[in-house]
């Protein structure tokens, strides 16, 4: 259903990156995954910014998997921006991340976070979570209007 | 009532007033019928009317209709045709009567109603007041009498023009009846005339006669039909006339024959006829016809002349009656009017006296239409006032004078009930000044008894009231004075001492009550000690005119001698020369001067008793008086000390400043209170704490000081100490105070590492931890027994790989939760142990569903404490519990609480493999564990995270174990275990 939409994920460790990769590949989920090492890569892909320049800005991913600990500009603050942002301010963002503060959990879900989802140690329940939120977000829920830009 | 008692009723002036009027219309009556033989039946109304007239002169309006209808009925009855009864009149008659009706009415209308005439208040008014009384206006009254004359006018007009008609018509029927006879005569003669041609002719047999006949019977014929023409209306005529004409055709065609046989057969046999016929006969019948007409015409003239006599002499009565009414009518009213105008003219006058009188008034008068809205206000009331009767007018009375002392509602109250009201009132003039005013109101009343104004003279006795308040007030403090005075007043006669009168104090100062005392003399009383005493006293007195202050020794009634203080005046009371005298009993003050001696002695004992100095200066700081303690201190003399010699033992530094204040107290009454050194005889300045106080007299004025000095060196000596070993405690505390908070800026710090230090365990530790447990999977599902170097041995290190990383990051969970407890806010409530016990019990059963566990928790367990942690502690103990019981077929745990040192525990027992007490000491560290982990997998954190919970809540744990025997953790929490 949303084969053409892609799958922005926002993690500096590159273990992780390959790990959820993984699992996405271990669940069956086809769509691209685009990878952002820090909170100003993303935000350059989704505003169409910098060496992303000329993307169509439109074209939102379908899901935001997005790590709270990064280089550069922090996750809480990338969260803040995509939601003060006309253009981003609906993108489905759920928070995947190592933290089970409960500051970090207030924060996220105050700055409009769709879900949090705790990385468990253990790699087989880190697969079905993994595998259970792509076909939550890629299959089962409605993707939000695209916001018109003039 | 008038007809069952005649008496009675006449013995009210209405009643007599109606009697006349009856009496009136009798006499009336009586003389018409004496006048009878002299007027006829003609005008009967004339008689009555003065009759009406007279009752209405003499018993106003009532008495006049009743005369009417008296008189009417009476001139229906006895004058009108048919007489002597009430059978319904001729027309000209009813018109006759209803002017007499109106005349009446109008006679009726012109009177004033008398008093009971026509009211209903039966009051015994005379005829005089009659017209006074409330009547109708005079306008309407005029009106009314004008609309009389003109309805007589009218009905005597045509009265008159139906009498007229009747006369002309009268003489018109006599005028015809003369022509009947004329006719009748005329038929007479030309049937005379007709015979005597006839005769001729057959004598002569001449022409001329002939033609003569002719013309008779042309004539006869004539007359004949004019005959029956006049005759037309009068049926018996026109029978009689058929009877003439058929007579007189019969003569003339025997007339007729008779000369046709003259013609023919000649005059003989004419003649013969007319001597064989039967024409004579004829002739006779026809000239008795006639004479009877003739008759009955002459009896018709005669009846017919008579009426229109009749006739013409009705009219002149009636215009004569008529005429003679209105001018009745007319003066009626004009002397009616008159009356009233004379009337006005002198209300008018008497008004204009009036209006002169109430302006020579001093008084204010006072005149207000209903709702008090002032409408006159002569000169006394703007002199009173100041208002002119311009400004005053159209202002409502009480808010122009702002009327005090009585309501308009308390006096409009009065005055509907009474009529009238009098008072004091209080107004204000114009310029503001307050006047007393004997104030008296009348209320007026209209026509119909409404209230329609008010009249009020007012007169200012101000002046008045002050000359009585004065002289009330002289008089009432002349009694007062006498008879309230504090000291016995009497007053006696100078020859004997008889007393004349004696006031309430002298009754209770010498016990006789004043019945006892006047008429008696203080000889009888035995008032004096001695006779001589008295003597001596009036000997004084007389000789000096007056006394005061003069002491001695009286008696009362009981007997006691009591010192008093008199004086005396000499007066002349009717003129007899008194004594005055007042009687000051100061009996009570020599003993009050006997007890401040006695206290004066003791005050002074005390004074040199005590320890302190102490002293008394007057008002104006004037020392007058030193205890002994004073002296023996400083080792002075009375002398050296007195005034303001006390400042010799003062140390020269400090005296200045003693001085200033000293001063300052004496200036502004203030109390003293400070420290200054005093020099002893020893020549040591020793502290003193010197207080001095004011002494005030009953009028609060301060009479004099009084000070003391303590002695304070030892007291002071000890302040020093403890001075300074206050200043040391308080130098150390400040110290510790430093060192704490040094220490919990320290201890801050390190908590601030410590959660910077547990992010960085909870995210950083545990991402590389997934990697090993990421990879080590990847590599068995992706080169499991593909390649040969990686068999199951190669499997199973790689599962041991992931199996440590996996509790590597339970490890770090745990710590995480051993140091969110640590850092976690507390807050305290009151918590259910045995519901969170409970529910943790039913997690477990369910998370072990293969096992057996059975719990005992003890109902109604409750702690204060913080509700997350105390469930996490639980949760922990449970857990233990559940897992060293995994050898059992049964696990049983009890939760409950035990008795521990007088306090109660709670515990947490199980019967597991328990464990070896001499282990016991580091059971709650972290990481410390007494089971391998191959036995009983787990952390070691659990037992220290639940000592941590329980040691933030100020309580205490502890275990009861042996091996194989279970094991029971007891823990208790604050002070409420």
């Amino acid at each position: 259903m949303n084969g053409e939409r892609v799958i922005l994920l926002i993690e500096d460790n590159m273990s992780d990156v390959e790990l959820t990769k993984r699992a996405l590949a271990k669940g069956r989920i086809g769509n691209e995954v685009v990878v952002a090492s820090d909170g100003k890569q993303a935000l350059d892909y989704l505003w169409c910014e910098g060496t992303h320049a000329g993307r169509d800005a439109a074209d939102l991913p379908a899901v935001t998997l997005l790590d709270l600990k990064l280089p550069k500009v922090p996750g809480l603050e990338v969260l803040r921006r995509i939601r003060a942002d006309s253009r981003t301010r609906r993108l489905p963002v759920v928070i995947l991340t190592s933290s089970k503060e409960e500051q970090d959990l207030a924060s996220s879900y105050d700055l409009g976070a769709n879900s949090y989802i705790r990385k468990p140690v253990d790699f087989n329940q880190f697969t079905v979570a993994i595998e259970q939120l792509g076909l939550y977000w890629l299959v089962w829920n409605e993707p939000p209007p695209v916001v018109k830009v003039k | 009532v008038a007809l069952t008692n005649p008496v009675a009723f006449l013995k009210t002036f209405a009643e007599r007033r109606y009697a006349l009027a009856v009496l009136l219309v009798a006499a009336a009556v009586g003389l018409r019928l004496a006048l009878e033989p002299v007027l006829g039946a003609n005008s009967p109304y004339l008689l009555f009317m003065v009759a009406i007239v007279g009752a209405g002169r003499l018993g106003g309006r009532g008495p006049a209709l009743a005369a009417t209808g008296l008189s009417c009925l009476s001139a229906w009855y006895l004058f009108l045709e048919p007489r002597y009864s009430f059978d319904p009149p001729a027309p000209a008659e009813v018109v006759g009567l209803a002017v007499l009706l109106l005349v009446g009415a109008a006679v009726g209308l012109i009177e004033a109603p008398g008093g009971s005439g026509s009211g209903s208040d039966g009051a015994d008014s005379s005829a005089g007041e009659a017209g006074d009384s409330p009547r109708a206006p005079f306008a309407r009254r005029i009106a009314m009498t004008a609309g009389a004359v003109v309805l007589a006018l009218g009905l005597l007009a045509a009265l008159l023009w139906a009498g007229f008609q009747r006369s002309v018509d009268a003489e018109h029927m006599v005028e015809h009846t003369y022509q009947v006879l004329n006719a009748a005569a005329s038929a007479r003669s030309y049937l005379e005339r007709a015979q005597t041609s006839e005769r001729g002719y057959l004598l002569t047999a001449g022409d001329e006669y002939l033609e003569g006949y002719q013309a008779a019977t042309a004539s006869e014929r004539q007359a004949e039909a004019t005959l029956r023409r006049l005759t037309r209306d009068n049926r018996t005529e026109q029978l009689r006339l058929d009877e003439i004409g058929r007579l007189m055709r019969a003569r003339l065609d025997l007339l007729a024959h008779a000369m046709e046989v003259r013609k023919q057969q000649g005059a003989p046999a004419a003649l013969a006829l007319t001597r064989a016929a039967r024409g004579g006969e004829l002739m006779a019948q026809l000239r008795g016809a006639l004479d009877a007409l003739d008759e009955d015409e002459h009896k018709l003239l005669h009846s017919r002349s008579t009426a229109a006599r009749a006739a013409d002499s009705r009219t002149r009565w009636i215009l004569g009656v008529g005429s003679g009414s209105l001018v009745l009518l007319l003066v009626l009213a004009g002397a009616s009017t008159k009356r009233h105008l004379h009337r006005l003219r002198l209300a008018e006058r008497s008004l204009a006296r009036h209006a002169a009188l109430i302006d020579l008034s001093h008084d204010a008068i006072i005149i207000a239409d209903g709702k008090r809205v002032i409408t006159a206000w002569n000169l006394g009331a703007q002199q009173m006032y100041g208002w002119t009767e311009a400004e005053a007018g159209g202002r409502v009375i009480h808010e122009l004078l702002k009327t005090s002392g009585a309501t308009v509602a308390e006096m409009d109250s009065v005055l509907i009930r009474a009529g009238r009201w009098g008072g004091e009132l209080a107004h204000i003039t114009r310029d503001g000044r307050r006047i007393v005013v004997e104030s008296r109101q009348v209320l007026q009343r209209d026509d119909a008894g409404k209230p329609a104004g008010y009249l009020e003279i007012n007169r200012d006795i101000t002046e008045r009231k002050l000359a009585e308040e004065a002289l009330r007030l002289s008089e009432e403090k002349f009694a007062k004075a006498f008879g309230t005075n504090p000291t016995g007043v009497a007053i006696t006669r100078l020859a004997d001492g008889l007393f004349l009168d004696v006031n309430e104090t002298w009754q209770s100062m010498m016990g006789y009550r004043r019945e006892e005392a006047i008429g008696r003399t203080a000889a009888d009383l035995h008032i004096w000690p001695t006779v001589e005493a008295r003597d001596r006293y009036v000997a004084e007195l007389e000789q000096r005119g007056s006394l005061s202050g003069w002491e001695t020794t009286v008696r009362g009634k009981s007997g006691e001698p009591f010192t008093v203080l008199l004086s005396a005046a000499l007066l002349t009371i009717a003129g007899e020369p008194v004594i005055l005298s007042s009687f000051l009993d100061i009996s009570e003050r020599k003993r009050a001067e006997e007890a401040v001696r006695d206290r004066e002695e003791q005050f002074r004992t005390l004074a040199n008793a005590i320890p302190q100095l102490c002293w008394m200066a007057n008002a104006d700081g004037w020392i007058s008086w030193y205890n002994e303690r004073w002296y023996q201190y400083t080792g002075t003399t009375p002398a050296q000390m007195e005034g303001w010699g006390w400042q010799s033992v003062h140390d020269p530094d400090t005296l200045p400043a003693v001085v200033d204040r000293w001063r300052a107290s004496i200036a502004n009454g203030e109390p003293l209170d400070m420290v200054f050194p005093l020099r002893g005889g020893d020549g040591v300045f020793r502290p003193f704490l010197t207080r001095v106080m004011p002494v005030r007299d009953r009028e609060g004025k301060i009479a004099r000081w009084f000070g003391t000095n303590t002695d304070i060196s030892a007291q002071r000596e000890t302040e020093e100490a403890l001075r300074e070993s206050e200043e040391m405690l308080r130098r150390l505390n400040a110290e510790l105070e430093q060192r704490v908070s040094d220490r919990t800026a320290q201890l801050e710090a390190s908590n601030k590492e410590l959660e910077a230090f547990a992010y960085s365990v909870s995210h950083d530790l545990r991402a590389p931890l997934r990697g090993i447990d990421g990879w080590s999977l990847a590599l068995i599902e992706d080169y499991c027994g593909q390649c040969e170097h990686l068999d199951d041995k190669g499997r199973m290190y790689l599962d041991r790989v992931r199996s440590e990383s996996q509790r590597m990051g339970r490890l770090i969970d745990d710590l995480l939760q051993l140091s969110r407890i640590t850092r976690a806010e507390m807050r305290r409530h009151p918590v259910d142990l045995t519901r969170v016990g409970e529910s943790i019990a039913a997690r477990l059963r369910e998370a072990h569903p293969q096992r057996r566990l059975e719990f005992a928790i003890q109902p109604g367990l409750a702690v204060c404490g913080d509700a997350p942690l105390l469930e996490i502690a639980l949760t922990n103990l449970f857990d233990n519990a559940v897992k060293f019981t995994g050898q059992r077929d049964c696990a049983r745990i009890e939760f409950a609480t035990a008795p521990c040192d007088g306090k109660t525990a709670f515990v947490v027992r199980d019967n597991g493999v328990g464990f070896d007490m001499a282990y016991a000491g580091t059971l709650f560290g972290a990481f410390q564990r007494m089971h391998s982990e191959s036995e009983f997998p787990g952390t070691g954190v659990g037992l220290a995270t639940v000592q941590r919970i329980i040691h933030r809540h100020g309580g205490r744990i502890w275990a009861e174990a042996a091996p194989d025997r279970g094991a029971g953790f007891y823990f208790t929490i604050g002070s409420e275990t």
